[in-house]
């Protein structure tokens, strides 16, 4: 298998995603809070995890949440909307 | 939550699923930043990962075939029709159906003319129709297998052990240390008595990955193969098999429309559409963006 083929299609796929962060992977998750595997059994209720579901009424919970998601939009250097 | 809230998931969403490129993209440029032109096969396929909904399906195919092969062979030819017309009511009714409402599966066989001699082709399952198989395999061996119980036995206990193989296997959860090193114990007791019994004709690629330890590898590797299977693209092929079927009739045919006029393509490229954007999250994005500009949805 030619290493550069490889590479080509691969930043092809990527377009400038990688140049636009600059970040490397290991360093975005060793630095993030949010957990992201969507295998994870109690991921609704778990109040790190990215699908965590909060509970209706809760205003402590929904601003923890929305504090943690802020956080990991601004580390992961997505700008924010 | 308000939109931003969405829009900062689906955001995020996104760059997990990116990141995980990056990951094979760093790997393949420290090959490049290494001088290597080329790389073996075997470097790209530890991180292609087995689809295990294949796996699954191809053993259950390969041992359903191998198990009523094996029985046919055991019957002289004038009862061997009797035999597959026996099976395939079992199977209809026990297996995929019941008695009140029995399956419409039908159990392929081929005669040859001149000899009469009733051979079988390998048999094809669609995953959950294999799976129920494996399910109820012991009442497959024995109907077949009634008057040979030492061999019914055997195959019976190396099925089950194939059974727990793929209860772990299959599992929607990481699997911890303890269970992948039973995982293995359980394929090398399947493999000895599947190998005692049906010797070389028993093998399939799959079936070697599995003995062999080569899907053991992977389990250690990345814990949970459900999560790298092609479960989703099975189940879309499913939605769109049920669609074709349920809106249309002999492909259009005597549809009052010359020919050439009328395609179902075009609709099932448009459900095939819809149901990605919402997968993809591209449809909550594009409603979120018209409430955004004042639009009510």
């Amino acid at each position: 298998m030619h290493v550069h083929t490889l590479l080509q299609d691969l930043e092809s796929q990527l377009g400038l995603y990688y140049e636009r962060h600059g970040k490397r992977y290991h360093d975005i998750i060793s630095r993030s809070r949010l957990l992201t595997n969507h295998m994870q059994g109690n991921k609704e209720g778990d109040e790190l995890h990215i699908d965590y579901e909060v509970p209706p009424f809760d205003d402590e919970k929904k601003n923890n949440t929305r504090t943690l998601l802020l956080v990991s939009v601004l580390s992961e250097g997505l700008g924010l909307t | 939550m308000n939109d931003s809230f969405e829009i900062w998931r689906s955001m995020l969403r996104e760059a997990v699923r990116m990141e995980r490129y990056i990951c094979f993209l760093e790997t393949v440029r420290k090959w490049n930043e290494d001088g290597r032109d080329k790389v073996p096969l075997i470097e790209i396929l530890e991180l292609l990962i087995p689809c295990i909904l294949h796996l699954e399906n191809r053993i259950g195919e390969k041992m359903i075939t191998t198990i009523l092969r094996k029985a046919l062979d055991l019957y002289g030819n004038p009862s061997k029709e009797d035999f597959i017309k026996n099976i395939q009511r079992m199977i209809q009714r026990s297996i995929f159906g019941s008695e009140n409402a029995p399956s419409q599966w039908k159990l392929q066989y081929e005669k040859e003319p001149g000899t009469g001699n009733i051979t079988l082709p390998a048999i094809q399952l669609r995953n959950n129709a294999a799976r129920c198989c494996i399910q109820s395999i012991d009442k497959i061996i024995d109907y077949a297998f009634h008057s040979h119980a030492d061999f019914a036995t055997k195959l019976s206990q190396a099925c089950t052990k194939y059974q727990q193989v793929l209860t772990l296997l299959t599992a929607h959860r990481e699997l911890m240390d303890e269970e992948i090193d039973s995982f293995q114990d359980l394929i090398d007791d399947f493999y000895e008595s599947w190998i005692d019994l049906f010797g070389s004709e028993g093998i399939t690629n799959y079936i070697h990955m599995l003995g062999s330890g080569h899907v053991m590898y992977f389990l250690t590797e990345y814990r949970c193969l459900y999560l790298y299977s092609q479960q989703g693209w099975e189940a879309l092929n499913g939605k769109i098999q049920t669609f074709i079927h349920q809106n249309s009739q002999r492909g259009g045919h005597n549809s009052g429309t010359r020919k050439g006029e009328k395609s179902y393509i075009y609709s099932v490229v448009r459900m095939v559409i819809r149901d990605l954007l919402w997968k993809t999250y591209d449809a909550d994005n594009f409603y979120l963006e018209l409430e955004r500009k004042g639009y009510k949805c």
